[in-house]
Parts: C-alpha cells; sequence; structure tokens
C-alpha cells in the first residue's frame, strides 16, 4: 500500500495543475468558510445567523467545505484521465504493476485527498470555532466524521466516471452536471415515493451534513442517521469495487 | 529453458480476429524475431504476454510461470508500440517512477541514461523531447530492470539511421549479456540482422516458426549458384543439361543459375562442368534471403 502511494507521489510531485488544485482547495476551506462567517455575522443582527460557534461550526464547516469537494475531485479526474491519455496507465501495467495495484493507487490517492480533506475541514471548524464566544467543544464532532464519508464518496464517485469515461473534460461535466442538476431532479421525482428517495448516491451523505436552515422544504420526513451512514457505506463499496471491475475488464 | 512460451493463443476483437490458435516457443538466450506486415498481430500477441490484452482463449507462461504475472512482467524490460511516459515529468523522473514500479535501486538509471545516449538530457522535460529520443529513453526504461527478457516492437521507429545502427548494436549487447530479446518488426532487414529464431505471422495465423536458417529452407525451395569460368555462352548451354536446374541466365562474364534445394549442390554444378571440360573460376551459393520467404509466406 505504501509502496503504490508512494509511486504515485512520484507520479503527482511535479504535477503543477493537480499541486495548484491542491492549495487552491486547501485556501479555499478557510476563505470560504471565513466568507461565509462574516457574512453570516452581519446578519445576525436580523436574527439570521448561523451557527459558525461551538458546537456547531463542526456541521457549519463540513457543510459549506462540502460544496469544495469538487476541487479536490477535479484534481483527481485530471491525474486519472492523464493516465489514460499518455497511455501511461498501460505503460505502468507492462512495468510490472498489477491491474488491481494501478486502481489501488488511485484508490489510495482518492482517499488521501479525502483525509486532506477532513483534516483541513476540522481545522476550519476550529480557526472558526475558536473566534465565536462559546467554549470549544467536542459536541458535534461526528459531523467531520459524516463529511470525510462524502469526501470518500464524492471522490470516489469522480475516480469511477474518469476510469469509465477516460477523457477529463467530459467527466468533470458529467459529474458536475449530475451532482448539481440530475439528482436534484431524481430526488425530487423519487420523494413522492417516500424518505426513500433521499438515498441517492451523493444524497446520503449529503443529507448528513445538511444544516437545517437549507433543508429541502419538499423534504417532509428525515431518516434515521444510521440508514445515510449504511446508505452512504454502500454506495462507497460500490463505488470503489467498480473502479476494480472496470479497470479490470478494460485493456489499459 | 524456455523463457515464453504460448499455447493456442486467440484474440477476437467483435467480428475481427486478431489472433487465431498461436503457439510459440521462446528459448532462453535467443534473439527471436515476430514478422509480420502491419496487422498481422505482432502487437496484441506482445500486448497479451505483457499484461496489457486480455487474450480470448489460450495460455502463455512467461519465464518460470510460478509467481503472479505482474511480478514476472517486472523483470523484463518491455517497449510496445511507443514510449508512454508522464509529459510534465524529466527523463529521469520518468525513470524513477519505473524503477519503483519494477523495485528496482533508481541509482541505476544513470547507466541506463549513458547506455542510450540521454545523460545529458535527463533533467529536461519528456514532453521537449524529439520522436527519436522518446524511443531511447523507452529504451532505457527497458533495460532498467537488467532484465532477464527484453520486449521490443518496432523499436526502431523513428530513429535515425545512427540510432537504428545503435539499437541493433544494443540489442547484440544485450543477447550477448544473457537475455533473451523478442523483437516485433515489420523491418525484415533489421530481424534477419539480429534475430536467431523467427516467427512469421500473417492475419492473426502463425505461419512459420523456428530457427532463421529452418524457416528459410523449410519455406524455400529453390537456390541461386552464380558460376564463371571461360566463356559465358558456352557454360550457360553446358549447364542447361543438367538434371535438377531450372534455369540459367547469362550475367555479366558469368551465369546465374535457379535449381531445386536438395537436388542440386554447389559441388554438383563444379563436378559437371569439369566432366565437361570447363574449369570454375568462380562459384558462389546465394541463400535465399528473408525477405523473399516473408513474402513468399505473407502474399
Amino acid at each position: 500500500m505504501i509502496h503504490l502511494l508512494y509511486i504515485e507521489f512520484l507520479k503527482l510531485k511535479r504535477n503543477v495543475p493537480f499541486l495548484v488544485l491542491v492549495a487552491l482547495f486547501a485556501a479555499s476551506v478557510f476563505g470560504v468558510n471565513h466568507a461565509v462567517e462574516e457574512i453570516s455575522s452581519g446578519n445576525a443582527r436580523l436574527g439570521q445567523a448561523l451557527p459558525f460557534t461551538f458546537p456547531d461550526a463542526w456541521r457549519s464547516v463540513a457543510y459549506f467545505t462540502s460544496y469544495l469537494l469538487v476541487i479536490p475531485a477535479v484534481a483527481l479526474v485530471m491525474h486519472a484521465c492523464a493516465e489514460n491519455t499518455y497511455r501511461t496507465s498501460r505503460q505502468n501495467v507492462i512495468d510490472g504493476l498489477g491491474r488491481d495495484q494501478y486502481v489501488t493507487g488511485k484508490v489510495l490517492v482518492a482517499l488521501s485527498l479525502a483525509l486532506l480533506a477532513t483534516l483541513l475541514a476540522g481545522a476550519a471548524a476550529l480557526v472558526t470555532g475558536k473566534t465565536g464566544v462559546e467554549p470549544f467543544s467536542l459536541a458535534g464532532i461526528e459531523y467531520i466524521f459524516y463529511f470525510f464519508l462524502h469526501a470518500v464518496m464524492f471522490l470516489g464517485a469522480a475516480l469511477l466516471l474518469a476510469l469509465l469515461l477516460g477523457r477529463s473534460a467530459i467527466t468533470i461535466g458529467v459529474l458536475v452536471v449530475y451532482w448539481l442538476f440530475a439528482e436534484n431532479v431524481l430526488e425530487k421525482y423519487l420523494v413522492k415515493l417516500g424518505a426513500a428517495g433521499q438515498l441517492l448516491p451523493f444524497g446520503s451523505s449529503e443529507h448528513l451534513l445538511q444544516l437545517d436552515a437549507y433543508r429541502l422544504a419538499r423534504v417532509d420526513e428525515t431518516l434515521p442517521v444510521a440508514v445515510y451512514i449504511a446508505a452512504a457505506v454502500a454506495y462507497v463499496v460500490a463505488c470503489y469495487a467498480a473502479c476494480y471491475w472496470r479497470f479490470r475488464r478494460q485493456d489499459p | 529453458m524456455n523463457v515464453l512460451t504460448t499455447n493456442g493463443i486467440t484474440k477476437h476483437y467483435k467480428s475481427v480476429t486478431a489472433l487465431e490458435n498461436v503457439s510459440i516457443t521462446v528459448p532462453a538466450g535467443s534473439v527471436y524475431g515476430i514478422l509480420g506486415p502491419n496487422g498481422s498481430g505482432k502487437t496484441t500477441l506482445l500486448g497479451i504476454v505483457t499484461g496489457v490484452i486480455e487474450a480470448t482463449a489460450g495460455t502463455y507462461r512467461l519465464l518460470d510461470g510460478t509467481r503472479p504475472r505482474h511480478e514476472t512482467r517486472r523483470e523484463t524490460g518491455t517497449l510496445l508500440e511507443t514510449a508512454n511516459f508522464y509529459p510534465y515529468l524529466s527523463a529521469r523522473q520518468n525513470l524513477e517512477v519505473v524503477a519503483a514500479i519494477k523495485r528496482r535501486d533508481p541509482a541505476a538509471i544513470p547507466r541506463v541514461l549513458r547506455q542510450v545516449d540521454l545523460i545529458d538530457r535527463q533533467h529536461d522535460k519528456f514532453r521537449t523531447f524529439s520522436l527519436g529520443m522518446k524511443q531511447r529513453l523507452a529504451i532505457a526504461a527497458a533495460l532498467l530492470a537488467s532484465p532477464r527478457v527484453v520486449i521490443l516492437d518496432e523499436p526502431t521507429n523513428g530513429l535515425d539511421p545512427e540510432g537504428i545502427s545503435a539499437t541493433r548494436q544494443l540489442i547484440r549487447q544485450m543477447a550477448a549479456g544473457g537475455a533473451t530479446v523478442i523483437l516485433a518488426s515489420h523491418l525484415l532487414d533489421e530481424v534477419e540482422k539480429v534475430c536467431t529464431r523467427v516467427a512469421i505471422l500473417r492475419k492473426g495465423v502463425l505461419l512459420a516458426e523456428g530457427e532463421m536458417r529452418e524457416v528459410l529452407a523449410r519455406h524455400d525451395g529453390t537456390m541461386t549458384v552464380e558460376a564463371a569460368g571461360g566463356d559465358a555462352a558456352r557454360l550457360a548451354s553446358v549447364l542447361r543439361e543438367m538434371n535438377g536446374v531450372d534455369g540459367v541466365e547469362v550475367t555479366g562474364d558469368g551465369v546465374t543459375i535457379a535449381c531445386r534445394r536438395g537436388e542440386v549442390t554447389a559441388a554438383d554444378v563444379n563436378r559437371f562442368c569439369i566432366e565437361r571440360g570447363i574449369v570454375l573460376e568462380r562459384l558462389v551459393t546465394r541463400e535465399k534471403k528473408l525477405e523473399s520467404t516473408f513474402l513468399e509466406l505473407t502474399r
């Protein structure tokens, strides 16, 4: 595992677009949360403040940071698709990497990015929470775990699409369209069938993070947290398993 | 001992048959040429044994065959079609990736870069390289593991005459060092100059396989003898009477005799002429070239 991660590190250490996107993401996590906090505190006088003090800071930061996950997802897609474009995936296999090992390398990059995003979100929650009037509290830190689950799912889906489609622009387009539009439309129709409509691939973990203030009016009932977690874990397993299945079947 | 054995390898792409029941044996230490026109299945066959293409049917064994296939691939050096590297990495950084995959000491990188004459460009990005330099870097990557088996698919593509000559020299050096070289090419001259064994493919079907001389002899029904001595016209008319001679043509000061292999030898020609009072000043047997055998088989 460590060796596979080292091979990916050798590939990525001079990949300027990848490094720029990761740096942009890191800056955005702090910048966007700070900006939302500032705007929110401006609205506080109107009684519309979003909770950026402990213990709610964990949840708020996790929620807003989840929208920024598209940045590391784009970095991951560009990296995975470049291997296809330059045919280095094929060369890696020729040189002695097993097909499963190749996918494991990419999965480890996805998990590393998810872990980095989680650490950044946790750090941002600490910083924003500290500026509030309430004392430090770990209550609600489970939202950082939910964020990790969502990040693993989001990046796993991005990786799967990259392996399926093979071209960065198409993959990013499909990912964004599905994430921002298609799934919302789908959810709208499925909700008529009951709360199970909330258990779509991205929706399952997004519902874990959603702030009450942003809950969709059309969702009459919410499911127990364990159901969202179980659905999200099932999607994560299915998504990563599909990555292996895809690369075993196709000639790199 | 054989380093590669394929048994009934077949590959279908939907309705197209790329390979049909191909069985070859590559002995250790040989320089094995795989010949065939474009689309004959050379690259598909090598793609299967290097793990990037799944065979529809058949089996193969690379090296000892006891370990997982990806592990045996680490002990082979392979250049399949084109050089595939990360364009934003330098030559050296690309070889570091290869060394990590092959679990080799990166300290060997300067040695292989020197071998392919790229040591001065080791810090330049791959994207700045010419086609020939890219090909040379791929050969360097193939050499990195001090491989027991080197698989080269059209290795001289894009190389200038000097590069082609250097590559041939490198292939000979690898063979002399004990490595087995598998060389796929449609350049017959290249294969004839360096290979000891050969397989000829056409439209996915193996037409011939074996030692180069054997293949040439097996598929060659005729032989050419050049002779000169005295009056060429008289020599020609005498030789036309000889059994086993299909034709005699006057060429310059001598004659060229087309005869059936196995029925007539140079000694027979010499004896036949002496018995008729002609002393030959020159007598040369012309072996058939690989090119003519290849064209005959693949036509």
